[in-house]
């Protein structure tokens, strides 16, 4: 099959991802909230989530959001936690490297990790639209912008997403995602050696290492599977 | 309605980080020549990063959350539905959390 780029593919992953809306608007609001309370005005949460859209980190330097604003502090917070990032988009080369450079760096922009691992679990099973890439990532900047707003603009009458199990829904997500594109046996070295090494690292080191480890100890294993089966043939062996 | 004068840095540095990470790991894989063997083990670096990040979101959701990835997991392999997974998954959050 081979890579192409069209409208229906962006709106299929708007599609895909769709389910995702209220989840990440719940937390949008929850940032608009803190992020007022911290002291950051409207105009620069927004050109915070224009230009950086990573909620996670956006929360994570609101604590240190005094005036003067500590540099070093927020760059150092924002690489521990946006470091994860680097193998998201790595794992999408094989997707995207056909198309212009000119396509696919701005793409990279709004890659998050929810829509990301949408598009990547309908990449496993056949997809090559890359307009999918782009409807998954925009149906979450859709749920969280306007979000934003309202959590500034309620304050404190905003419902904590807790309470509605709403914090459960990423972790949900992936795993929704995890199961649904299983594919045979030979997936379960690769997570399995991924899930031990993500939750020592998670454990013992800040910021997202754990989402790097955790990734190069599954492909890790997952080569040495190959050179160990290189001799035995496996019929149901993933391509 | 305003940005503070310090502000502009702040935000072009976290700007800069975050891109440069999402651009670089793209970037990187295009610079290296990948091996037929390297690269099947990359098919899997997907699989492996989402593991990454659902048993630590969900030990850090707590119990519920792991009976939560297990009651999603049945749902997905049982419809393929994100939507009914996500429903049944957070509803047994919320249910198990209204009795423990």
């Amino acid at each position: 099959m081979t890579v192409q780029f069209t409208r229906s593919g962006v709106v299929t992953g708007l599609r895909a991802t769709a389910p995702l809306a209220l989840p990440v608007a719940a937390y949008g609001a929850v940032y608009g909230l803190l992020a007022q309370q911290a002291g950051v005005t409207w105009l620069e949460a927004s050109l915070l989530n224009l230009f950086v859209f990573a909620g996670a980190s956006q929360m994570a330097v609101l604590p240190y959001w005094d005036h003067p604003l500590p540099l070093l502090v927020i760059a150092v917070t924002t690489a521990l936690i946006n470091l994860r990032f680097v193998l998201l988009t790595a794992s999408l080369r094989p997707w995207l490297q056909s198309l212009p450079d000119r396509i696919v760096y701005p793409m990279l922009h709004n890659v998050a990790d929810e829509s990301w691992s949408v598009a990547m679990m309908r990449y496993r099973l056949g997809e090559r639209d890359a307009g999918v890439v782009v409807g998954c990532n925009a149906a979450i900047a859709l749920g969280w912008f306007p979000a934003t707003l309202i959590g500034f603009l309620l304050g404190d009458s905003i419902p904590d997403p807790e309470q509605f199990g709403l914090d459960f829904a990423f972790a949900a997500v992936f795993a929704a995602m995890l199961f649904g594109g299983y594919r045979s046996r030979r997936d379960l070295g690769p997570w399995f050696a991924s899930g031990i090494v993500a939750v020592i690292v998670w454990l013992l080191v800040p910021g997202t290492w754990y989402v790097v480890a955790g990734g190069i100890a599954g492909v890790a294993v997952a080569i040495w599977q190959a050179d160990d089966s290189r001799h035995v043939d496996i019929p149901d062996a993933a391509s | 309605m305003s940005v503070h004068s310090d502000t502009w840095l702040i935000i072009a540095t976290m700007a800069a980080i975050t891109y440069g990470f999402r651009a670089g790991g793209y970037w990187l894989m295009g610079r290296v020549k990948l091996s037929p063997r390297l690269e099947s083990g990359l098919s899997y670096l997907p699989g492996a990063v989402i593991t990454a990040l659902v048993i630590p979101a969900a030990l850090e959701v707590g119990t519920e959350g792991i009976i939560g990835v297990i009651v999603v997991g049945i749902a997905m392999r049982w419809r393929g539905n994100l939507l009914i997974s996500l429903v049944l998954g957070v509803g047994t959050v919320w249910a198990l959390r209204q009795v423990m």
